[in-house]
């Protein structure tokens, strides 16, 4: 409402910050383009091909699902993008191009848009989605070792690479990786598509805490408390340091804590409850891969504790000037 | 005494496991192939259908206080009798449900339509509704087993036929999705036909309500 | 309220207890013998498959300590014993399995079948499958899958129940070895 001034009425906020959804998933895209790149070069362009695949999907299924149910069209928001890619980077470069397809149906449209879409879903869509694939466990567990490509350029060939044991199968045994630890920290290693390469991953997580896209509380109270337990409590015959440090490196942990915890819809919003959520995250990953039957268990510490989002929201809400002091499970938000 | 509105209640508007929710526990837990889904469903039926004529015809006789206990040792004996005779003439069935039709016991669906219904009503329409509740049970069941069956396991009447009852193979092995036969499959399957279920009754209630406005 | 209307009620519950058992007890009486049978069939023809040339199987007390052994049978052939038959109980991915394994006189593996199993279906479950069964067949000593130094190939996706199985075999090879 412009006055005779020319000056702008308006009501509150009046400070404004360009950072709106679309410029988020920018900046979260951005970020994860070091660790494709490290991908592309570790395993091959079937790597991108993966990527743009599920990418694509998810955004068709983001526009189909809203078309159809006749709701806003909000697909240039780019969030579909960013769990398109997310998706790719948590599995095994070998995949039939179908699975990240069905993938993208499961995270968008079960996952997110039955929920009531963008910031309404209460799991990681990427997650979920990878935990749903599992119902084809033969093929999300045939990985490559690096380097293992005919030819840098062969997209279709990659179903039929030699499979490799991964690092974390051999962290699983009590055992050291067959790696060192440069090469686990620079991505020389087996594992999920986007996960390999912590360094890029951690490049990318600079950036988006530079550009003020995340807090790095999430992060580095799971990261810190998977280090200081693997520390504490190495397992085999293994010398803590080095295993601490291929606890960290290898598996998803540099991926999940940088880019799947700290995804705003599924994360607590309280500076204390971050912290917490974030510890419990590093518990449950470090009690899945000591003691579960699974090698990993950063998506599942993550899906956990994204249901418990609601509960470390409510008891860490700060308290409101001359309100109860007491913490009131039933009454809720005061 | 309607019988069309009853069987209407059965196996749409008061649908024991998509309407009224009960039985969730065998719904979720032995929906992976047809057979089991079957089984359970005419084995539920007929329980259901004795429970509540017995009970009918002792509804005058069972005093308030003890109706509860009575009701349950009136169930408890027909599915104890259910269980010896599947075990004894179609051992593969009880192999494959195993402590499921034990558990029909607990299933809400037997002792809710008894309290609900066969209480209140004369034996031929508790008949009747045992009959049209079970039905509806069977339907839903059967539905569920399809969809996770053929998704879950690529198959199609595993149990029946086939060879070695290994059931007809429509997706190849290998491509189906492991966890619709896994427990979530079944909330997940469940919880799809529940939204449809709910989606079409609305959809008819509002065209309903429409009509009945352009009449006027 | 008296005592007179409680002796009612319990007159009443009895009365309908009192005929559902009686309905129960025959019941039960048609269905008995026939629920014997089938369960004794089940358990001879899965002791069948794994050891076919026996004609008869013997119960065989087990005085060992190994927990996984269950029952050992004594296989009777034409000409006198020609083995045991070993009922074993390992802890899979999803509860115990239920399997029986044949041991040859001279030690060796003859057959091993699964009764019940509570594993995954379509990873698990495929331990079912004569291809990874068979493996175990003229096989003595300590069994093991190829990821931890044995012979055996364990099924895709499915280690925990490939393991399960093959110590199944190796407790029945030492409780025979055990027995001479």
């Amino acid at each position: 409402m412009e006055n005779k001034l020319g000056t702008v009425v308006s009501p509150s906020p009046h400070l404004r910050s360009p950072a709106g959804t679309r410029n988020i998933m920018l900046d979260v895209i951005i970020a994860l383009v070091p660790a494709l790149a490290a991908s592309v070069y570790i395993f091959g362009f079937r790597a991108l091909a993966v990527t743009l695949v599920s990418c694509a999907a998810c955004v068709f299924f983001e526009w189909g699902y809203r078309a159809l149910m006749k709701k806003p069209q909000n697909v240039g928001d780019l969030s579909a993008v960013v769990t398109g890619m997310l998706m790719a980077f948590c599995l095994p470069v070998t995949v039939p191009y179908w699975l990240p397809v069905i993938g993208a149906f499961f995270a968008i449209v079960i996952v997110k848009q039955l929920f009531g879409g963008i910031g309404k879903n209460f799991l990681n869509p990427a997650l979920a989605a990878r935990a749903f694939l599992f119902s084809w466990p033969v093929l999300m567990t045939k990985w490559v070792a690096p380097f293992s490509y005919s030819s840098i350029m062969n997209i279709f060939g990659g179903a039929d690479a030699i499979t490799s044991a991964t690092p974390m199968g051999a962290l699983h045994a009590g055992l050291l990786p067959n790696a060192t630890v440069a090469q686990a920290f620079l991505g020389e290693i087996g594992g999920s598509l986007g996960e390999v390469s912590a360094l890029m991953l951690l490049l990318g997580g600079a950036y988006l805490v530079f550009h003020k896209v995340i807090s790095p509380r999430i992060p580095l109270a799971y990261i810190l408390t998977v280090a200081v337990i693997t520390y504490i409590f190495p397992k085999g015959e293994a010398d803590r340091l080095s295993w601490m440090l291929y606890n960290l490196f290898c598996g998803g942990l540099m991926l999940g804590a940088i880019f799947m915890a700290t995804d705003y819809t599924t994360s607590p919003i309280t500076k204390l409850g971050q912290i917490i959520f974030g510890i419990g995250c590093g518990l449950i990953t470090v009690l899945i891969r000591y003691f579960g039957t699974y090698p990993e268990g950063v998506s599942y510490a993550i899906l956990v504790m994204n249901t418990t989002v609601w509960l470390i929201d409510r008891a860490t809400l700060p308290r409101r000037f001359g309100g109860k002091p007491k913490f009131d499970l039933k009454g809720g938000a005061r | 005494m309607n019988i069309g509105k009853q069987f209407k209640d059965g196996l749409v508007s008061q649908n024991p496991v998509l309407v009224q929710l009960l039985g969730m526990c065998s719904t979720m837990a032995i929906t992976t192939t047809l057979f089991n889904g079957i089984g359970m469903g005419i084995s539920v039926l007929v329980i259901l259908t004795c429970s509540n004529v017995v009970i009918a015809a002792l509804r005058k006789v069972i005093p308030q206080k003890i109706r509860i206990a009575a009701y349950v040792v009136v169930i408890a004996g027909f599915v104890t009798m259910v269980d010896l005779l599947i075990q004894a003439f179609v051992p593969e069935l009880s192999k494959s449900l195993g402590v499921f039709i034990p558990l029909i016991v607990v299933n809400c669906i037997i002792l809710g339509r008894a309290e609900a219904f066969a209480s209140k009503n004369t034996v031929p329409a508790a008949a009747i509704d045992g009959i049209a509740q079970g039905i509806g049970y069977t339907i839903v069941l059967v539905v569920i087993c399809i969809i996770r069956e053929l998704l879950g396991s690529g198959t199609f009447g595993a149990g029946i036929f086939g060879v070695n009852g290994g059931g007809i193979r429509i997706i190849a092995e290998g491509y189906p999705a492991l966890f619709l036969i896994l427990p979530f499959g079944g909330f997940l399957t469940l919880g799809c036909l529940i939204a449809f279920m709910q989606w079409t009754a609305n959809r008819s209630a509002d065209k309903a309500r429409k009509e009945s406005e352009a009449a006027k | 309220m008296g005592a007179k209307y409680f002796g009612k009620l319990t007159l009443i519950l009895f009365l309908i207890s009192a005929v559902v058992a009686a309905l129960l007890g025959a019941v039960n009486a048609i269905t008995e013998s026939r629920i014997i049978a089938a369960k004794r069939e089940k358990t001879v023809s899965a002791m069948k498959v794994v050891m076919p040339e026996a004609s008869s199987f013997e119960e065989f007390g087990y005085k060992g300590k190994d927990p996984l052994v269950a029952e050992i049978y004594l296989a009777k052939g034409s000409s006198g014993s020609i083995g045991y038959v070993v009922k074993v109980t390992p802890t899979g991915f999803g509860g115990a399995i239920d399997m029986v394994v044949g041991v040859s006189s001279a030690g060796k593996v003859t057959g091993v079948s699964i009764i019940s199993m509570s594993e995954t279906p379509g990873l698990g479950t495929n331990a079912l499958k004569d291809s990874f069964r068979e493996q175990f067949v003229g096989k003595s000593g300590t069994q093991a899958v190829t990821k931890d130094g044995g012979k055996i190939n364990a099924i895709t996706g499915a280690t925990v129940t490939s393991r399960a199985v093959s110590k199944g075999v190796t407790s029945a090879l030492e409780a025979v070895a055990a027995l001479s």
